[in-house]
């Protein structure tokens, strides 16, 4: 049996070859193969590498050893191995990066790098470097910015009227309009070639000629804009305090929460989680998700209104009237350090790419170096003055030691040496990106949109295991059965004898539609005589009164007369109750009368 | 035979008396010395179990339903047994032939053997279905069965029969009548014992199974069987051996009719010595005892089963190293990968081969030339030579490489290509149609009246499609007409874009000399279009002051009175009808404000001939005193004069609209708004005139406004820290009026109150903080006049300018509603008791003191909750909420997923991001690597055990698999 195997015919000459699959001495294919030559990255030492913790976002899993299940205890263990490996070859793979960043420094101990000015600095420089930076005097001030997200293009808006958008790598203005109305902020979208600005009494939406696309009548009188680049969502804030999130992909509006919390003047988003951060004149600061209507987060930051505001990774900087700003742990809500100003509040507080603060205050713009560190820094790294002028605004260029202001004469530049990120990833944002790469990315950008109710406090739980009670999710779950127990059409019977014509089918429906509503209506009373103790008489008479009817009853909002019955006897509570609509004319007669007496007595 | 099913169990009873009698003849012959060698070599072959036949059988055995089936197969077998072939007779020719000359001397008592052959069938029968068993015992016989003397020992499958195991009972056996199997099985049968010299468990327990599972032995069919001639008993077989050794004297009296005299007398004491062997060994046989009753069909399942699954598991056993070695492996890799293209240069020259003819032409010609390389190398061995024709040799296989390619593109036609082509076509059409012309004129003249039909319906459509486009123009833009219109306001279009940009690119002095639109200037700009003016009129300087910007003004005012008659432009932009329109308005109402000014300057000027003089005319008198040196900067300095001047005109112009009577006009408005008394009136009047930079310019606009400026940013514009000279003259003002309110009443306390407040600021913060949050205080106090509303107003607006300690109370008390409506929803949701259930109502009711404790216990633990809370608020002033966030609920997963056992451990696996943009390549791909990675193609090799194919061979025998059926592709097509 064992001695030999047919091989098919002809081809015993063969057997001198050998396959080199490697095998073991069992005959088993044991062998991995070795990846291609081009993905094969040298092993690396056991060296500790210093930049590692940057990279890594996992944590060692405890009590592997006591995993009961062999296979599973395998697969953690070379998950973890893996990801070890995987933060040091990122670490290790720094020494790749082009360009490293630098900071000024004082040579001796009384050299302070704040009193370098400008000129001073200009001097020196590349001729490279200098060609970034500009003057721009213009008499539309004061001006409010924004950079595109690579850095490349700069969008600035007088608040007289006039916005225009610079390539800065040509210096040429792509457009320069003059709306000819208050320019409150301003936000470059997806790209430069669409840009939003907040004008006086709506948002509007244009292209990168300057050509309005779209006017944004649902956000009035708008204070800031802020634009979340991975959910597509154009964020307002204004007068109304109404925080609005627009998907500008399809136009739609996704979430709009009412803040009650007077005008708002000032909001950033949080880069790491998309929650938007909302500064008042209370002096509290608040978090948002489009999901919840009440603020995620509410802290005190200041003993008077927050003026500026900007987030950086764990980091938070605010400005207050009550003289400081300081900064926040955004780990454990709590401050981190705090500084005095001096003069005028702060307008605008930033934060580079690389955690430099910069701020901008009366004519001052300061900026401030390691704030986030545990050693508090005793001066500001930089500083510089516009004597005369307001300054507004300040942001800084990504990916350039650059750093633009907006003030009340027009827009410059300063050069605060490593400000910007020296490297920059090109699937990310890519300075240099052509036309082609740009519709690409588009398209990348558009496929990779996440979804407005993936905005969390923690995005790290998205796809986790969901951590809320049980009997919540059970209630959940059974109501989801429900819905789609109750969505499943049911084939309607058909009756003989002319009781299934078209206008008994339609009595029916609207039999059906009433008791529905009914069985609302009491449901909705119950609720209401759970919270006053009693079902509103109106709300009942009513439920009793039109037992019988078909079609009869609206979900409409209370009449004028309840209302003023219920106010007056309940003492201004608002309430929704279900009341039929009274249309006799001797009810709207009446009706009549009774407003006519309320106005008429004096208040 | 037929194929009822009594005439099968018939059947079957024939086969099995058939089989008896065999052997029994058998045993005859053995004790004769009959059995073969060569079946006797084969006896002590250890062969191995064929486990899964045994079953097979041992399962339709067990099952009557099957039993039929067995049995056909059975009888088939029987009757193919009768089939007899010339191997056979090869092999057993001996026997044969003594059984044909037996045959012949006994022809008469054939067909009498037959009948009773017969007759014991039915009997047979019964048997079979009283007792199931039988058929094990059948099952026993197999191996012991003989041939009858009158059929021919067919063997149907002898390389089969020797391939069997041997040591087994072989349940194969359907009635071989193969009477040297019969006997070879027979003696193994016999000699058992001694073949299993070392029996493994598994076989001792098969054994045992198998004698369980047999109800009967076919030695013991039936006491009603015994009495019958033929049937066969253990005692008869040994009588037989003994007689054997003794003088032949048996109880089977037609086998002794059969033998004939001289057979007889062949006896030895060789065959003696075998059969008392033989019969020793019957002996154990007949001693181990059969279990008498049948296992139930579940138990014997269950032992099968179990059987089964020892045997599975021990042949499995030898897999388990390899099967770990691949599970602990990383990655298994199957097929070869292919090497990358060699694309290298010496790649392509070495494996250049010539394939097309130019090439092979060529060749043959260089050769023929004597140019070939190797000719070359062989006459000129020296370096330099060797270069050379390395190079020619480099030049050649590219120049080739190169022809080949072009080609290949050339293949791949081009658009010229399809037009020089097309047009190649229509002129081979016009020979031949001029050829068919001449031939066939009717043809041809059909074929032409087709083509040109055919042209002239494209024709009809090329027209209509540029009609519609046409069409479609005009609706758009108005008919062609309209078009030169278009164009022309295109262009103008471009020449206004073009001036603006020339007038914004002049400096911004000269911009407005051109007075295009001098309309639009006036309203746009202020100060460099009066400095024009002033430069106009800067030599002239006669008269007072005020007199000079009199008259200037009035002279802008006639010169705007005089523009507004200026024609209407009739060409360009400005011609369009709305433009006509809009411009005629904007002259009109410039034309009315300018008559307006003018009267008030006479009015003025009627009412107001001696005015106080401006203090700022001594300013510029001041100014004026300071002459400069040369002429140039005289010049420039009465330029600037010049210009001050206008700005002082300016601004006179408009305080000039505000003299006395409309201060009073004012004061009158304020007074009826704010309904107060005179008193206040003229505090504020009086507070007008103290210098206006102490007061932000509003509070004087406001007055005759009545606007709050709303657009403006409150908290950026309002500074929070004044100066400390300016709190100075706060203080001295006392009570400064609040522009930014309408209602603002001064407060009626003093400033004792005020400087205690002060003095009472928080401690920590600097001077200035200080000093605003004081400020704010008594502001606060002085607020606290009018209506709720109003009230709360104030303090809004205050609060949002000033730094204060309300900030925090505020921010306690609201976390604290918050909590608050958190516990009292709780609560409802929790309390069971209905309000009014469970007490007594009406007068004189006393109250429940059992519940009154209870409530007061529980309120007290409510306020030690809030005060718990504030306490920490007030450390930690945020709130976070506790709300689920159920909209993102979606998102995540309700149980954990396989394998995982915990929930850490699955999160765990999440929180390294698996993406390339977060991983270096290496590792990416490492993360996403299959487990087990196949080629295209590739011969996935089954798992092979060691014993049986050294991994040599089977990998030498897969690849000729391989290159037999070569796959077609590849590579995967994505």
């Amino acid at each position: 049996m064992a001695e030999e195997l047919r091989l098919p015919e002809g081809k015993r000459r063969l057997d001198e070859e050998v396959i080199p699959i490697k095998t073991d001495t069992h005959g088993a294919v044991c062998k991995a193969r070795r990846p291609p030559a081009s993905t094969v990255e040298p092993k690396l030492k056991k060296i500790k590498l210093e930049n590692a913790p940057k990279y890594r976002r996992h944590q060692q899993l405890q009590g592997v050893k006591r995993v009961s299940d062999k296979k599973l205890r395998s697969e953690l263990r070379l998950q973890q191995r893996l990801d070890e490996e995987g933060v040091k070859r990122l670490a290790a793979s720094e020494i790749l990066l082009p360009s490293t960043p630098g900071y000024l420094e004082a040579e001796g101990p009384l050299e302070r790098t704040y009193k370098f000015s400008q000129q001073d600095i200009e001097a020196n420089l590349d001729v490279g470097s200098r060609q970034k930076l500009f003057d721009l005097r213009l008499s539309y001030g004061p001006y409010t910015m924004d950079f595109a997200r690579n850095g490349r293009h700069l969008l600035f808006g007088g608040e007289k009227g006039h916005i225009a958008l610079l390539d800065c790598h040509t210096m040429k203005s792509l457009f320069d309009i003059n709306v000819r109305e208050t320019v409150r902020a301003v936000q470059v979208l997806q790209n430069y070639t669409m840009v939003a600005a907040a004008q006086k009494k709506y948002v509007y939406i244009y292209d990168q000629n300057g050509i309005e696309l779209h006017c944004l009548r649902d956000h009035k009188i708008t204070y800031r804009l802020e634009y979340l680049p991975y959910h597509y969502l154009l964020c307002t804030v204004g007068e109304f305090s109404e925080l609005t999130y627009r998907d500008i992909s399809t136009g739609a509006v996704v979430a709009s929460h009412k803040l009650k919390l007077g005008p708002v003047r000032v909001m950033r988003q949080n880069p790491m989680n998309a929650v938007l951060h909302l500064g008042h004149t209370n002096g509290t600061v608040t978090l948002w998700t489009p999901n919840m209507g009440k603020p995620v987060v509410k802290m005190l930051c200041h003993k008077g209104a927050v003026t500026g505001m900007d987030i950086h990774k764990n980091y938070m900087a605010t400005a207050g009237l009550d003289g400081k700003w300081r900064i926040w742990d955004l780990r454990k809500y709590e401050p981190v350090h705090h500084f005095w100003y001096f003069g005028t509040p702060p307008s605008w507080v930033s934060f580079s790419q690389t955690g430099l603060v910069g701020l901008a205050f009366g004519p001052h713009v300061q900026v401030w170096k390691d704030a986030t560190l545990t050693a508090k820094p005793k001066m500001p790294y930089m500083e510089h003055d516009l004597p005369g002028e307001t300054i507004e605004c300040v942001r800084f260029r990504p990916f350039e030691d650059v750093c633009a202001i907006g003030h009340s004469a027009g827009v410059s530049t300063l050069v605060v040496p490593g400000a910007g990120l020296p490297n920059f990833d090109s699937f990310e944002a890519n300075p240099f990106e052509t036309k082609k790469q740009r519709r690409e990315k588009e398209v990348r950008d558009l496929l990779e949109k996440l979804q407005p109710d993936m905005i969390t406090l923690d995005p790290m739980r998205i796809g986790m295991v969901d951590d809320a009670p049980k009997a919540v999710i059970l209630e959940e779950q059974r109501k989801e059965a429900e819905e789609a127990a109750s969505k499943k059409k049911k084939k309607p019977k058909k009756k003989m004898r002319g009781r299934s014509k078209a206008g008994k089918r339609a009595a029916k429906r609207e039999r059906q539609y009433a008791s529905y509503i009914r069985e609302k209506a009491q449901e909705r009373v119950k609720q209401q005589g759970g919270a006053a103790g009693e079902p509103p008489p109106q709300a009942a008479a009513a439920a009793a009164d039109d037992q019988g009817e078909v079609g009869g009853w609206e979900d409409a909002d209370m009449g004028e007369e309840t209302a003023r019955q219920d106010e007056a006897s309940s003492g201004g509570g608002e309430k929704k109750v279900l009341v039929r609509p009274r249309r006799s004319a001797l009810m709207r007669f009446l009706r009549r009368k009774v407003k006519e007496t309320k106005t008429e007595r004096p208040s | 035979m037929p194929k009822g099913s009594s005439s099968v169990s018939k059947a079957k009873d024939s086969g099995k008396t058939k089989k008896l009698l065999k052997l029994k003849s058998k045993l005859q012959q053995a004790a004769r010395g009959k059995i073969g060698s060569k079946q006797r070599e084969k006896r002590g072959k250890g062969v191995k179990f064929d486990y899964d036949q045994f079953a097979k059988q041992f399962r339709k055995l067990q099952a009557g339903g099957s039993r039929a089936d067995w049995e056909v197969a059975d009888d088939e077998s029987v009757a193919s047994d009768e089939a007899f072939d010339a191997d056979d007779e090869e092999q057993y020719g001996e026997t044969i032939a003594s059984i044909k000359s037996r045959a012949e001397g006994a022809q008469e008592g054939q067909e009498e053997r037959e009948e009773w052959d017969e007759g014991d069938d039915h009997d047979e029968q019964m048997d079979a279905s009283a007792n199931p068993g039988l058929f094990l015992d059948r099952f026993m016989s197999d191996d012991i069965d003989m041939p009858l003397p009158d059929q021919p020992p067919a063997s149907q499958k002898p390389a089969k029969r020797r391939g069997m195991p041997s040591g087994q009972h072989d349940d194969e056996g359907e009635g071989e009548g193969d009477g040297e199997e019969d006997a070879d099985d027979l003696s193994k049968l016999v000699e058992m014992p001694d073949e299993n010299d070392a029996p493994d468990p598994a076989e001792q327990l098969r054994r045992r199974v198998y004698q369980e599972s047999r109800p009967e032995s076919v030695f013991d069919i039936g006491p009603d069987a015994g009495g019958r001639r033929d049937q066969i008993t253990t005692d008869d077989i040994l009588a037989t051996l003994q007689t054997d050794a003794a003088p032949p004297r048996g109880d089977g009296a037609d086998q002794d009719e059969e033998e004939g005299e001289g057979q007889r007398s062949a006896r030895d004491d060789g065959v003696r010595g075998a059969a008392s062997q033989l019969r020793s060994e019957l002996e154990t046989l007949q001693r181990t005892t059969a279990v008498s009753e049948p296992l139930s069909e579940p138990k014997a399942a269950r032992v099968d089963r179990k059987l089964k699954y020892d045997f599975a598991r021990k042949d499995i056993q030898k897999w388990l190293p390899q099967v770990k070695r691949n599970r602990e492996s990383e990655q298994l890799q199957l097929g070869q990968v292919p090497d990358g293209l060699n694309n290298s240069m010496a790649n392509i020259v070495s494996s250049f081969k010539p394939s097309t003819d130019f090439e092979k032409e060529l060749l043959t010609a260089l050769e023929e030339s004597g140019l070939q390389e190797n000719d070359r190398a062989d006459e000129m061995p020296d370096v330099g030579g060797g270069e050379e024709s390395a190079t020619l040799k480099r030049l050649k296989a590219l120049m080739f490489r190169e022809q080949r390619r072009n080609a290949r593109l050339a293949k791949i036609k081009s658009k010229t290509w399809h037009k020089v082509h097309r047009k190649a076509e229509a002129r081979e059409k016009e020979k031949l149609m001029a050829r068919l012309a001449v031939e066939d004129p009717e043809l041809a003249q059909s074929i032409q009246k087709e083509y040109e039909e055919k042209r002239a319906r494209v024709r009809m459509l090329e027209r209509s499609t540029a009609r519609k486009k046409w069409a479609r123009l005009a609706a758009r833009f108005g008919g062609k007409a309209v078009q030169p219109l278009i164009t022309e306001a295109a262009q103008r279009e471009h020449d206004e874009k073009a001036a603006i940009d020339k007038i914004a690119k002049t400096k911004p002095g000269n911009a407005y000399t051109q007075g295009e639109d001098s309309d639009e200037e006036v309203h746009l700009t202020s100060d460099e279009e009066e400095e024009d003016d002033d430069k106009a009129e800067g030599g002239g300087g006669g008269g007072s002051y005020e007199e000079q910007v009199k008259g200037k003004a009035k002279l802008l005012a006639l010169d705007e009175l005089k523009q507004t008659d200026e024609p209407l432009p009739d060409t360009g932009l400005f011609a369009l009808p709305f433009m006509r329109k809009a411009i005629e308005e904007e002259r009109e109402s410039s034309r009315r404000e300018a008559e307006k000014l003018l009267q008030e300057l006479e009015q003025e000027t009627d009412t107001h001939p001696h005015r106080r003089p401006d203090p700022r005319d001594d300013l510029q008198l001041d100014q004026e005193d300071k002459e400069p040196d040369d002429h140039e900067s005289q010049r420039i300095a009465a330029e600037k004069e010049a210009k001050q001047a206008e700005k002082e005109k300016k601004k006179k112009a408009k305080t000039v609209r505000f003299r006395e009577e409309d201060l009073e006009k004012a004061r009158e408005e304020v007074k009826g708004m704010l309904g107060q008394d005179g008193d206040l009136i003229m505090m504020a009047g009086d507070h007008t005139h103290r210098p206006r930079e102490s007061l932000p310019s509003a509070a004087l606009h406001t007055s005759t406004s009545t606007k709050v400026r709303v657009d403006q940013p409150l908290t950026t514009r309002m500074p929070a820290k004044r100066p400390r000279d300016e709190h100075q003259h706060t203080d001295e003002q006392e009570h400064p009026p609040n522009p930014w309110i309408d209602g603002y009443v001064p407060p009626k306390d003093d400033s004792k109150k005020k400087r205690r407040k002060t003095k009472k600021g928080p401690a920590g913060g600097d001077g200035d903080g200080d000093g605003a949050g004081g400020e704010e205080e008594d502001v606060l106090a002085g607020f606290d006049v009018g209506s709720t509303e109003e009230r709360e107003q104030q303090r809004e607006l205050l609060r949002q300018t000033f730094q204060s300690s309300t900030h925090e109370d505020d921010f306690v008390r609201e976390v604290g509603q918050d909590e608050d409506e958190k516990l009292t929803a709780e609560e409802k949701n929790t309390s069971a008791d209905l309000p009014g259930w469970g007490e007594w109502a009406g007068s004189g009711v006393r109250p429940n003191r059992r519940k009154q404790r209870e409530k007061e216990v529980k309120e007290r633990q409510k306020q030690a909750a809030i005060a718990k809370r504030e306490h920490q608020v007030r450390r930690k002033p945020v709130s976070v909420t506790q709300c689920l966030d159920r909209k993102a609920a979606k998102y995540y997963t309700t149980t954990v997923p396989h394998p995982y056992q915990s929930k850490q451990q699955y999160d765990r696996m999440l929180q390294h991001p698996t993406g390339p943009d977060w991983n270096t390549t290496a590792v990416f791909h490492r993360l996403i690597q299959p487990k087990l990675n196949v080629r295209v193609g590739a011969v996935v090799p089954p798992l092979q055990h060691a014993k049986h194919l050294s991994p040599k061979a089977r990998d030498s025998l897969l690849r000729a698999w391989d290159s037999k059926a070569k796959p077609q592709q590849r590579r995967t097509k994505l």
